[in-house]
């Protein structure tokens, strides 16, 4: 090419390498009239009420007993009802640095059962739940419990009230004074002997939780003295000694002698629980949903009655679950077989059950895999508490069978206001899911 | 190859490179497009689209490709890309926009079977062109939520020939040429809706909407043309496409679902007719004019671009003064073409019909010893009118071609 060709050439190439270089005003309005494709509806609403089934899903821990929880439940709140039980081995009173020749009546003090109350439950309670009070009644057991007769009712007793000062003001640390004649008497006789710890009735309302002997979540009760066992013990104090004799019990557990049922149908509540785990799966009628639409927000609303609601601060999580692992309406499962059933969906979390009062919980992404038939079966949505295997919601480092929660959910038969439901936002275009050869 | 016999393959490459990445980056041409079958595309190179005629062309040295029986006249393989840049305005009720867009519809080849007797080619050409964007801030109202955001339209595709033909030119001064076109595309109309507000952690509370429709064409069409040249002077040319069918298939997904909506038809594509002539006046100038007709109102298979169609006919005509090589010509041997075009649309928009008016200028460059061209054109063209279409476009474009030619037996 001879050398006066070049620069045409080049200007040419570089014009169209400007011009490709340029950049279009973003879309606009123009043109905006000539679209030819719309979809047919956007966002329509749908309010799914109506629930074709129901389950109360009772949940056990096979590994994780009544008598081996790190918390002891006394009091009564929500029609449930819990006593401490604890078994006190006479025969290993002494030790060698409290032989048995410290233990008589001129030496010992006083004699006193502790109890250490988690925090939650303390005057220094970290949440709005009110502080409870709780009078102690002591009584001796006619023979030491059984720990797989709980939850049960209360084992059989002589009535007679071995605390010395009923109506002593007690706070976080209870410290309640027995008579010592009677504890010199326990350790005459030696061996097993069983004790009642009940809330007086002039005590407050409530279901307050104390540690276990199985405590291991220190951080959930007040500073205790170093080498407190955080457990109901028996303190002794001796004239001639600077330090008590603890003396831990053999074994602790909680009554919960009355903890009424899910109802059978959802008309009223839907309770989740924790510690007795209990937690309700429900199955919406989808019959309205046309199909083959896009969900844009599918969300479950549920109402929390906080008037009957209680406990600490918890994680919800709604996960899927088989229709055919649906009981009922009650359904028993261990923790591991629910954890191997669930397909967990979405959570939220710190939720007061005595303060939040609505739920929201995006069920979309779920809801989209049943309009497009992605499971073999039919999945309702189970509403649980945040268990090791929902592993996103796992966060915390309390487990859900430590503290006694109960939600109250507003049901079926509620107002619309507060009745639980899908609220749904769909939308779609005609023509899908079939051919059409023309 | 040697650099005596083709054309400076690396400055091919400055060219072609800055188009060819462009290709992909098309972003808009005219609201027009938005509907029915799209946009046409001639398959006119740079220097015809400047001087407004080409179906008569008969040069070895810068062949055309516009009319098949032009290849007859082969001597050389040759190589021809076309390309072009435009910067376009498009006002409507909605407002106004300016859109640049590049595109590479074009590129063919040629090969001599017998030199100046009988020629074969094959090559890309789009026909037609589906490309624009539109976006509407919109509000909705869900149960508990006001929402806000915006529904955005976009339609994109072509539809292309791959033709593969033959040219013989069996008595001297008559050309004739037939091709078998492979047509195929696709057109994809996508419609979303954003909804922005409210939000939860930046993530919108509500899932956006896609709806996404595809036609995927496929057919094959024949083209038949003839070349007259009685004399240097004078020159007629035709050509005949018959009507064609093409299958489409379409498939409908609406994102998130699913189930898909699938159909396929039949669509009859309408015949075309082109003719063209050019004269030698005096001395290096030349005028001529090349026509269309085609019965798109014909055009079947879709009822709602039936009801649209019309019949699309265009004409285009210019001079050109052609290239000299007088020795210390400089910019006087450069060729100079003049040329105006009109095209009424194959579909109305807004109830009327579509007039396109383009007017063209340009001039070339012939690569060392004729062994190719690089032409451009620089045109000004008006779609539509606001008074009966209810919109118009201007599009200022840039049109390169580049051939080159090459000795390969």
């Amino acid at each position: 090419m001879s050398p006066h060709f070049k620069v045409p050439v080049a200007a040419a190439a570089f014009a169209v390498a400007l011009l490709a270089g340029c950049t279009s005003e973003l879309p606009s309005e123009v043109g905006a009239d000539l679209a030819t494709v719309e979809l047919d509806s956007v966002l329509v609403p749908l309010d799914v009420f109506a629930v074709d089934r129901y389950s109360a899903l009772a949940v056990q821990d096979p590994d994780l007993p009544l008598s081996r929880q790190q918390v002891l439940y006394l009091g009564g709140q929500m029609g449930n009802r819990s006593s401490i039980l604890v078994n006190f081995d006479f025969d290993a009173y002494a030790s060698e640095d409290f032989p048995e020749s410290l233990f008589t009546a001129g030496n010992i003090q006083t004699v006193k059962l502790s109890l250490t109350r988690l925090r939650f439950y303390g005057e220094a309670a970290d949440t709005n739940a009110p502080v409870v009070r709780v009078f102690y009644r002591i009584y001796a057991l006619d023979a030491p419990f059984d720990s797989t007769a709980f939850p049960g009712p209360v084992p059989p007793h002589d009535g007679r009230d071995l605390n010395a000062d009923y109506f002593l003001e007690q706070g976080s640390l209870p410290q309640i004074p027995l008579y010592k004649s009677d504890f010199l008497e326990w350790i005459a006789e030696g061996g097993l002997r069983g004790f009642l710890i009940q809330a007086g009735a002039e005590s407050d309302s409530g279901l307050v939780g104390f540690a276990a002997r199985d405590l291991r979540r220190f951080s959930e009760i007040p500073p205790v003295a170093v080498g407190t066992v955080p457990a109901p013990n028996l303190v002794v104090n001796f004239a001639s000694e600077e330090i008590n004799r603890l003396i831990p019990p053999q074994a602790d557990i909680s009554t919960f002698d009355q903890v009424p049922a899910p109802p059978a149908v959802p008309d009223a509540t839907l309770l989740v629980r924790t510690c007795l785990r209990q937690y309700p799966a429900l199955l919406f009628s989808l019959a309205k949903l046309p199909p083959d639409v896009y969900i844009n927000r599918a969300v479950l609303v549920l109402h929390n009655d906080t008037s009957r609601s209680f406990g600490t601060l918890q994680t919800l999580v709604v996960s899927e679950l088989d229709t055919g692992s649906f009981g009922d309406p009650y359904g028993s499962l261990t923790l591991d077989s629910l954890g191997q059933l669930l397909y967990p969906v979405t959570g939220t979390f710190n939720n007061d059950p005595g303060f939040n009062r609505r739920f929201d919980f995006n069920v979309t992404a779920s809801l989209q895999r049943a309009v497009n038939g992605a499971y073999t079966g039919v999945r309702g949505f189970v509403l649980t508490a945040d268990e090791d295997f929902l592993t996103g919601y796992d966060t915390a480092v309390i487990d859900p069978d430590f503290y006694f929660n109960e939600f109250h959910f507003h049901g079926t038969a509620a107002p619309d206001s507060v009745r639980p439901h899908l609220l749904i936002h769909y939308s779609s275009v005609t023509g899908l899911g079939g051919d059409d050869d023309e | 190859m040697s650099e005596r016999r083709f054309a400076a393959p690396p400055l091919v490459a400055v060219v072609l490179l800055p188009l060819l990445l462009a290709v992909g980056s098309a972003a808009a041409q005219t609201p027009f497009a938005l509907q029915n079958i799209g946009q046409r595309i001639e398959s006119d190179d740079a220097r015809m689209v400047a001087r407004g005629f080409g179906m008569t062309v008969n040069d070895s040295l810068h062949p055309g490709f516009k009319n098949v029986a032009s290849l007859s006249s082969l001597r050389h393989v040759a190589i021809k890309f076309t390309g072009f840049g435009e910067s376009s305005e498009h006002e409507d009720a909605g407002g106004s926009r300016h859109t640049y867009r590049t595109y590479a519809p074009d590129l063919r080849v040629g090969l001599p079977v017998i030199k100046g007797r009988l020629g074969l080619t094959a090559g890309f050409a789009i026909f037609r062109s589906s490309q624009f964007q539109t976006r509407v801030d919109t509000t909705w109202q869900a149960v508990e939520d006001s929402i806000i955001g915006n529904s955005q339209f976009v339609r994109e595709g072509s539809l292309f020939t791959v033709p593969l033909g033959v040219a013989w030119e069996p008595v001297g001064g008559i050309s004739l040429g037939a091709s078998l076109n492979l047509v195929r595309g696709a057109i994809r109309d996508a419609a979303a809706d954003f909804f922005e507000l409210p939000a939860v952690g930046g993530n919108p509370f509500y899932q956006p909407n896609s709806v996404v429709v595809e036609d995927r064409f496929s057919g094959t069409s024949a083209t038949v043309g003839a070349l007259l040249a009685p004399g240097r002077r004078f020159r007629l040319a035709a050509s005949y496409t018959p009507a064609y069918d093409v299958d489409v298939e379409r498939e409908e997904d609406l994102q998130g679902v699913a189930a898909r909506g699938r159909s396929s038809w039949v669509m009859g594509m309408p015949a075309e007719y082109r003719a063209g002539f050019e004269a030698r006046l005096f001395g290096r100038w030349k005028v001529g004019g090349d026509g269309l007709w085609a019965e798109s109102s014909a055009l079947s298979g879709r009822a709602d671009w039936e009801q649209a169609a019309e019949d699309e006919y265009a004409w285009s005509a210019g001079l050109e003064r052609v290239h000299a090589r007088e020795r210390r010509g400089g910019l006087k041997n450069l060729p100079l073409r003049l040329g105006t075009s009109f095209r009424r649309w194959a579909y109305a928009v807004g109830g009327a019909p579509v007039d396109e008016w383009t007017w063209a200028a340009g001039t070339g460059f012939p690569f060392r010893g004729d062994m190719g061209h690089l032409d451009v054109a620089v045109s000004y063209g008006r779609i539509g009118e606001r008074a009966t279409n209810g919109r118009e476009s201007t599009v200022w474009r840039l049109t390169v071609s580049v051939t080159g030619l090459e000795t390969w037996w």
